[in-house]
């Protein structure tokens, strides 16, 4: 089951990192996917009965007084995002967005207007706001990394703005977040500021209430009616776990887009996407490396991985009485990944670990495994709009520390098409220092630079070796 | 050339001898009528068709006797004396290796001191068809599967995979020998299926042989080609396997049988390296070493990761020049 969050609009490519440890278990990871396809489809469809008309399902959560005020207050400066393809002007994605300025500056999440940043001639956007009034709208300026985008009202200058906060929240203060979940029309929905999450590399407000695809973009207020963040996700596997984009980051992209008056090319977008990018895997990097790359123990081997800021880790030691070897693996990513459209995610750092060992088993038969599971890597094809086919290279190497032991390592490199200069960079390392146990390292990472990749290929090549 | 006998021979359409007919004096008639010295049933030859005489000079000659259909010489090609250039003529001179077509059916006549060629060594084991070579087959077959079946046996349940993989092996290897078999049977006449099961085993356990020898060579030398172009090997035992299943069906056409196996190891590593390249973008099996072996058995001395780590700057140019791939298409 996949562990990690999602954008509200793209809950399913969550399952596209589905992890297949070798072919054995290719099949096991289908039938997981599907599991978890259906249980998505479960959680959606229970999110969608909460937030729905039928009034004997909303009876126990009635509103309080408070929400209709805020709401009220609100839908004035409230409107939904549409997204239109530019033949046809059928819709492809929709969201929610606040305005922030009397001239009509006004915010929504980068996700929610990719389609029009990355393709501008294929798609046009709209805004509709509670009244239903309808405007065409232009971006005008994107944060991907924090996932924002300043756009603006292009002729109705009425629809009043809403105030940016600027005070600290304390834990459990009520909070209402404004959108239109699901294409369904407007709602507001109640909650509580749970804390800032600090673990991902973009901080993000804990928001313990209920947010749905759709309402992206849209504003999470306080008592007072100040917005406070921005609505940008959830969790598909817990109950009310939702996150809001601070609004610091907001003044400070609003601060910054004031100053345009057109919406820049797509070449503009482009070289603006690749410069965050850029920044942010320095910083991704930066942090892996700070220190030296600290190891966890797998039987007798060191397994490298800081698990810091940005990285959490999964065990998994099944026990599986019937084979008649040792297998336990150690599973690590990046907590987010930046979503530059639909179908292209980077800025990510996966590491895989498996630990492979057997008492009863002749060395001919579990080498046959071990070599197997060695061969059982895939580095992406040839076909990919977003990504160069893989160029590899492969040979026997040895670590420079004093622990360290022979591994035979592919590295595959992948070019971004469409940005210069970031690169994805896929390490498959197998010890071979013994004949009845070994370790198997496989480590992506993906979005950075050619100096950061070496840098990072080699302080895992370096790290893997034996316990001390 | 003088008198005395002659033979003439009846062909069917491949070239083959049907019918011999001794003829101990000329003239000769052809036809379907009884008062033909030779008689031919053949609804579109005449009752009275030819005639085979010798001139003064010893020729032989054969004579339209008035047909509607008429007699043609027939320039023959090895394959098929139908697909030959034909000619209709009245009067046809009849050489040794001269054909002659009379409605549907051909002929050839010879002197009876016609030279043949001498006899051929006979090399043939006579003994080693039928079961015996079945049984070594069989034999092969079953211990390469139980092998297979026993590394990958790592679990401890009861799951029948010796049963299951010998009868699975065995299974295919019999229908593959069942089609050559019947092949066999069509153009030679006789089966002879125990020669081609065993040529399939051998097959089999060399493709075998060879992929673990080039998983322990790739790894011992850290040579990549080694196991990227396992296929490509396979594909090439395959082709002498067709070679000796060829020569099994005419054992006298070895050059037939060589050309045979040289298009088809042509046609199939062909298509096999237009597939992966479709795919791949290169024509091997993997983009990589694959084989991992017990340490023991490793040559080379690893590099430092420096060095190792140097190299990516390569593969980042060569991915580079595959950045705009899809240019041109209708896009941006």
């Amino acid at each position: 089951m996949s562990r990690h969050q999602s954008g509200l609009t793209t809950v399913v490519l969550a399952y596209r990192d589905t992890y297949c440890a070798s072919w054995v278990e290719a099949f096991r990871c289908i039938i997981s996917f599907v599991t978890s396809v259906l249980l998505t489809t479960a959680v959606c469809a229970q999110g969608v009965g909460v937030q729905g008309p039928s009034p004997a399902e909303t009876k126990p959560q009635e509103l309080s007084r408070d929400a209709s005020r805020i709401y009220a207050g609100a839908k004035g400066s409230l409107f939904q995002v549409r997204i239109l393809t530019a033949t046809g002007r059928s819709q492809a994605a929709t969201g929610s967005g606040f305005v922030v300025s009397s001239d009509g500056l006004a915010i929504t999440n980068y996700h929610v207007v990719s389609k029009l940043v990355v393709d501008p001639s294929r798609y046009v956007a709209e805004a509709v706001s509670t009244a239903g009034e309808r405007d065409d709208i232009t971006v005008l300026k994107i944060d991907v990394l924090h996932d924002l985008a300043v756009i603006r009202i292009n002729k109705r200058r009425d629809w009043p703005p809403l105030r940016i906060s600027s005070k600290s929240l304390k834990q459990g203060e009520r909070l209402y977040s404004l959108g239109n979940p699901l294409d369904l029309g407007f709602a507001i929905s109640e909650g509580s500021f749970n804390g800032l999450i600090t673990r991902p590399y973009y901080p993000q407000i804990l928001f313990s209430g209920a947010i749905n695809s759709g309402m992206s973009g849209g504003p999470a207020v306080d008592e007072s009616g100040e917005v406070v963040g921005v609505n940008v996700s959830k969790r598909l596997d817990g109950e009310q776990i939702s996150f809001l984009v601070p609004a610091q980051f907001v003044s400070l992209l609003i601060d910054q887009g004031a100053a345009t008056t057109v919406q820049p090319t797509q070449q503009e977008f482009r070289s603006e996407i690749g410069q965050q990018l850029t920044l942010h895997q320095s910083t991704m990097a930066d942090q892996l490396l700070k220190a030296p790359l600290a190891t966890r123990a797998m039987g007798p081997y060191a397994a490298p991985i800081n698990e810091r800021q940005g990285i959490r880790c999964w065990g998994d030691d099944p026990n599986q009485p019937q084979l008649k070897y040792y297998y336990s693996r150690l599973h690590c990513r990046t907590e987010s990944v930046v979503g530059v459209e639909d179908y292209v995610r980077t800025g990510f750092i996966n590491v895989r670990h498996e630990y492979f060992a057997t008492k009863q088993l002749d060395s001919f038969r579990f080498m046959q495994i071990y070599s197997k599971a060695y061969k059982n890597e895939t580095f992406g094809n040839y076909r990919d709009r977003h990504w160069t086919g893989p160029e590899c290279n492969d040979a026997f190497v040895r670590g420079e520390g004093a622990a360290s032991v022979p591994v035979r390592a592919v590295v595959c490199v992948r070019a971004l098409r469409k940005f210069d200069g970031l690169y994805e960079f896929a390490l498959m390392a197998a010890t071979v220092d013994d004949s009845r146990s070994g370790l198997h390292t496989r480590m992506d990472a993906s979005g950075v630079t050619l100096e950061n990749g070496q840098r990072i290929v080699k302080a895992f090549l370096d790290a893997i070796g034996r316990q001390p | 050339m003088s008198g005395g006998p002659i033979v003439v021979e009846l062909l069917d359409r491949a070239g083959s001898v049907v019918a011999r007919h001794r003829c101990i004096e000329l003239p000769v008639r052809l036809g379907r009528a009884y008062d033909n010295e030779v008689i031919v049933d053949d609804p579109f030859v005449a009752p009275n068709h030819l005639r085979i005489e010798r001139r003064a000079n010893g020729e032989l000659v054969a004579q339209d006797l008035g047909t509607r259909n008429g007699i043609y010489a027939v320039t023959a090609r090895r394959w098929s004396p139908w697909q030959g250039a034909v000619k209709r003529s009245n009067e046809i001179v009849l050489t040794p290796d001269a054909l002659v077509r009379a409605g549907h059916s051909t002929f050839r006549v010879r002197p009876i001191d016609q030279a043949v060629a001498p006899e051929r060594l006979d090399t043939t084991a006579h003994a080693w068809e039928g079961w015996r070579p079945a049984m070594v087959a069989f034999a092969m077959l079953a211990l390469l599967a139980m092998f297979n079946a026993w590394s990958a046996d790592t679990t401890t349940q009861e799951s029948f995979v010796y049963e299951t993989s010998v009868a699975l092996v065995v299974g295919v290897m019999l229908v593959w020998a069942g089609a050559w078999a019947l092949l066999n049977r069509l153009f030679a006449g006789r089966a002879r299926f125990g020669r081609h099961f065993l040529i399939g085993a051998v097959f089999i356990v060399a493709a075998f042989v060879t992929s673990l020898a080039a998983q322990l060579l790739a790894y011992a030398f850290s040579l990549g080609w080694a196991t990227r172009f396992d296929s490509h090997v396979s594909l090439v035992l395959l082709s002498i396997a067709v070679y000796f299943h060829v020569a099994t069906i005419k054992p006298l056409s070895m050059a037939f049988a060589r050309r045979f196996a040289v298009a088809f190891a042509l046609l199939a590593m062909g298509l096999f390296g237009l597939y992966r390249y479709a795919t791949q973008q290169q024509f091997g099996d993997s983009l990589y070493m694959t084989s991992i072996q017990w340490p023991a058995i490793r040559m080379v001395t690893p590099v430092s990761t420096d060095a190792f780590v140097k190299e990516i700057a390569d593969l980042k140019s060569r991915a580079d020049l595959r950045r705009n791939d899809f240019a041109g298409g209708e896009e941006n």
